[in-house]
């Protein structure tokens, strides 16, 4: 089925507006402060007086997906059956308009990240050609990317850090243009 | 991962798949039908149930609200309004229909069940014609209907068993 979803970011007009496949990406801690965020998806650009008011929505949008991946891994934790070994946590969350993928790691940090709904591989990669799957990529932005640039940072401070003192998002974009589903 | 026991191969039986639960919430968010649908269902009380319904009610409209793509007035493709369709989850596979009256179906399953989507839309077909059609049951009020628990059951039942019956 063709995905029909437009961004409505907040825009003023109406303007040529590309949809990528992956639209945006958060990090939050475990008490929901965000710590990292970035939007990938090309929108239509605002005077500087929009952009004030854009920052506080944003924020506001950023709130209620952290209360929405919170409750939701609530909510799956007491319906999934009892197994050992399985992992109680939250994987992804598909409206009709786009899909929210998610990490999270036993600390509480989360990784999330906004795609659009085409068909692309979630958990597993379907073969080399197409690349990883989100998960693994997600798994991989922590790991591989957060810890080392971030977490191993002789700057880092566990309360209040200036990501863009370290090279994490360089690295970040990096590795998700070379994703074949980043578009 | 797949619960195989020690010494068979895997077969449909002994891997790690099937129904969970069904859920039916009204348009306010009430629950008006729950129904475990598999024995590896876990156990919660009717009170949990409720809450969870009215939640899982909110969640719905907050993750359309939540995502910075919308779709053009926010209706979907079956004219009901956007709202959470799956989530998956490490032991778990959820999957809601909202219909335009804003009834939602819910149901829970392991991962690897197939047909979850049929299914969905066959008890919706079956809520119509068991529970809409029947004199004594009230709108927006908890579903006691006897016939629509045994054609939900024998549904699941047929689906399970892998009868085949799988139209496209």
């Amino acid at each position: 089925k063709h995905n029909s979803a437009l961004p409505i970011y907040p825009t003023n007009s109406i303007q040529s507006i590309d949809i990528m496949a992956v639209h945006s990406l958060h990090i939050f801690d475990r008490r929901g402060k965000t710590l990292f965020t970035k939007r990938y998806a090309r929108g239509v650009g605002g005077s500087a007086a929009t952009k004030q008011a854009d920052e506080e929505k944003l924020s506001e949008q950023r709130k209620l997906v952290f209360g929405m991946l919170f409750s939701l891994r609530e909510m799956v934790g007491s319906l999934a059956p009892e197994h050992k070994g399985r992992d109680p946590g939250l994987h992804s969350v598909r409206t009709g308009a786009g899909t929210l993928h998610n990490y999270e790691t036993v600390s509480g940090m989360r990784v999330a990240l906004y795609c659009t709904n085409d068909p692309i591989p979630t958990t597993t990669p379907t073969s080399a050609a197409t690349g990883p799957s989100i998960r693994q990529a997600l798994r991989h932005i922590y790991t591989d990317l957060w810890v080392d640039s971030v977490v191993r940072s002789p700057l880092y401070r566990s309360n209040d850090m200036d990501i863009s003192s370290t090279n994490f998002e360089p690295k970040l974009d990096a590795y998700l243009n070379a994703m074949p589903w980043f578009k | 991962p797949c619960k195989l026991q020690t010494g068979l191969t895997p077969t449909r039986a002994n891997i790690a798949m099937g129904f969970l639960h069904l859920f039916i919430i009204n348009k306010s968010g009430g629950l008006i039908y729950n129904r475990p649908l598999g024995p590896k269902a876990p156990q919660i009380g009717t009170n949990e149930f409720l809450r969870m319904g009215s939640t899982f009610h909110s969640l719905h409209a907050i993750a359309a609200e939540a995502c910075p793509l919308r779709l053009p007035g926010n209706k979907n493709e079956y004219g009901a309004d956007d709202g959470i369709e799956e989530i998956q989850a490490g032991g778990l596979i959820l999957k809601c229909f909202q219909t335009r009256t804003g009834v939602k179906f819910v149901i829970t399953a392991e991962p690897g069940t197939p047909d979850i989507s049929y299914v969905l839309k066959e008890i919706y077909v079956l809520y119509a014609e068991c529970t809409l059609k029947d004199p004594f049951v009230e709108l927006e009020m908890p579903i006691r209907s006897p016939l629509f628990t045994s054609a939900v059951d024998s549904l699941v039942e047929r689906v399970d068993k892998g009868s085949g019956y799988r139209p496209r």
